[in-house]
């Protein structure tokens, strides 16, 4: 079955799906990546609409290819880790405590110093953005509601209203990590976590850069203390598989 | 000699054009990208090739496409800065402070996090490209190595010691940027050189296995570039005003 991702059109979905297949080593040295021609009849599609899915794989670094030496799997060293989907594809089917912990030490560089940013540089909207994310975390707490959508909104209006393009322009791939990280770091800490988010918007609304960079700090600090938690409490078989992929 | 055939190259080459005609302006959100029929004649291309490079803008955020709704030029906030090439476009586009403001500001985040991993690192082998990094800008201080090159091999060996996959993928990022930026701020100070002792202390701290120092030294050197830019930028803008 073909999974209908984000992307409505059928190379997207073809694209995911061999992605998705190739993150989980269907494909590998033993047994070599299709012929553009098998592809063509399991999928059902013209060749053009083929070789395009191909061209986004070749971009996320998952597939190399030359003409008539054909398409290949690259090794994973290759593999794009800063495209979301790529990201998405490895944290929700080959999923390893490692990758997202090493995640995790992207965001403890990167958000405190966006919020520190935000402190200084967020407009009107950047404010009011983080104010509404807060608001809906108080009250998906309230209603004891899933606090994933509102938690997200907060950690991206962040970045936004640091005014830094590159900061920005990593929002989707924390999206795609907080996704899936969120639930992991929730289950453990519960309602502690909305007063620390609320630490961060204070000291943002306030202008205080410091106090921002400091609060931020900690809120993701306490994420990956959650997460190395989780990686201990989980099973030793669990545990040898990782470090199995990772070596 | 490249091997390369004539299709690959040609992508290549049309994706390059096209992406620094969107970053230049010549397409842009409100005049039209052109239809495929035109840009295949004007290339001399197939209609595949000319999807692939369609594609390949379109992974980096510079166009849009749709059945039925043909292509078009992306707003610039959706244009994706962490593509070296994007970077490299913009970068060439026109000089432009603001841009290497912002990304020193994520190196200032970035590096000196990846020091300190690289400080706790075990890999010795790894470790060991930071001091042939450090020997490299020593030797170019005689002239006897590219001052540049030597310069951006030892910001990427101390990625790449991270033993982090994810800043271990920045390199290509900051070499892009760093070409830029050090021949900005070396200019600026009056030395052709960027600091080797500066640099050296960030190594020595790295071998020595000192995490703090080694996040400190590499956060005094990120800080002091993005310095020496926002001052460029200032004296930039003070010229601008005269004029």
């Amino acid at each position: 079955m073909i999974a209908t991702g984000r992307g409505q059109n059928l190379t997207y979905s073809i694209a995911e799906d061999l992605g998705v297949a190739i993150v989980t080593g269907t494909y590998s040295s033993n047994s070599p990546f299709p012929v553009e021609a098998e592809l063509c009849k399991r999928y059902g599609v013209s060749r053009s609409i083929l070789r395009e899915a191909v061209k986004m794989l070749t971009a996320k670094g998952l597939l190399g290819s030359r003409p008539r030496r054909g398409t290949w799997v690259q090794d994973e060293e290759n593999w794009n880790l800063l495209d979301p989907d790529v990201l998405r594809w490895m944290l929700e089917r080959k999923f390893s405590f490692a990758l997202l912990i090493e995640f995790t030490q992207v965001r403890l560089a990167i958000e405190p110093k966006a919020a520190a940013l935000a402190a200084a540089n967020a407009g009107p909207s950047d404010r009011a953005a983080i104010a509404a994310a807060i608001a809906g975390m108080i009250e998906s707490e309230r209603l004891q509601d899933d606090p994933l959508e509102p938690d997200i909104a907060f950690h991206i209006a962040i970045l936004h209203a640091s005014g830094n393009g590159f900061y920005s322009r990593l929002g989707e791939l924390i999206e795609a990590a907080l996704r899936f990280s969120i639930r992991m770091t929730n289950r453990q800490t519960g309602v502690r976590s909305v007063a620390e988010h609320k630490k961060v918007s204070d000291a943002i609304i306030a202008g205080d850069a410091k106090r921002a960079e400091a609060a931020m700090q900690a809120l993701v600090e306490d994420a990956l203390a959650q997460i190395r938690k989780a990686e201990q409490a989980a099973s030793p078989r669990q545990r040898i598989r990782a470090a199995k992929a990772r070596a | 000699m490249s091997a390369q055939p004539r299709g690959q190259n040609l992508t290549h080459s049309i994706v390059q054009n096209l992406g620094v005609a969107i970053v230049t302006g010549i397409y842009s959100v409100k005049k039209p990208f052109p239809v495929e029929a035109q840009l295949c004649k004007q290339y001399g291309a197939s209609r595949s090739v000319l999807r692939e490079a369609v594609k390949m803008l379109t992974a980096k955020g510079l166009l849009g496409a749709r059945p039925r709704q043909g292509t078009w030029v992306q707003p610039e906030s959706n244009w994706n800065l962490l593509d070296p090439d994007v970077l490299r476009w913009l970068l060439e586009r026109k000089f432009s402070y603001s841009l290497l403001v912002e990304f020193a500001q994520i190196r200032l985040a970035v590096e000196p996090k990846a020091a300190a991993l690289a400080a706790a690192s075990r890999d010795a082998v790894k470790k060991a490209e930071i001091q042939k990094g450090i020997d490299r800008m020593i030797a170019a201080e005689q002239g006897d190595d590219d001052p540049l090159e030597s310069d951006i091999a030892f910001h990427a060996a101390i990625l790449r010691a991270s033993g982090n996959r994810f800043y271990a993928q920045l390199p290509e990022l900051i070499s892009t940027a760093l070409r830029f930026s050090i021949r900005m701020t070396n200019r600026q100070k009056g030395v052709r050189l960027a600091s080797v002792a500066d640099h050296e202390k960030v190594c020595t701290a790295i071998m020595a296995g000192d995490i703090a120092k080694a996040e400190a030294a590499m956060e005094f050197l990120i800080q002091e570039t993005l310095d020496l830019i926002k001052k460029a930028q200032a004296a930039g803008a003070l010229r601008e005003g005269r004029r």
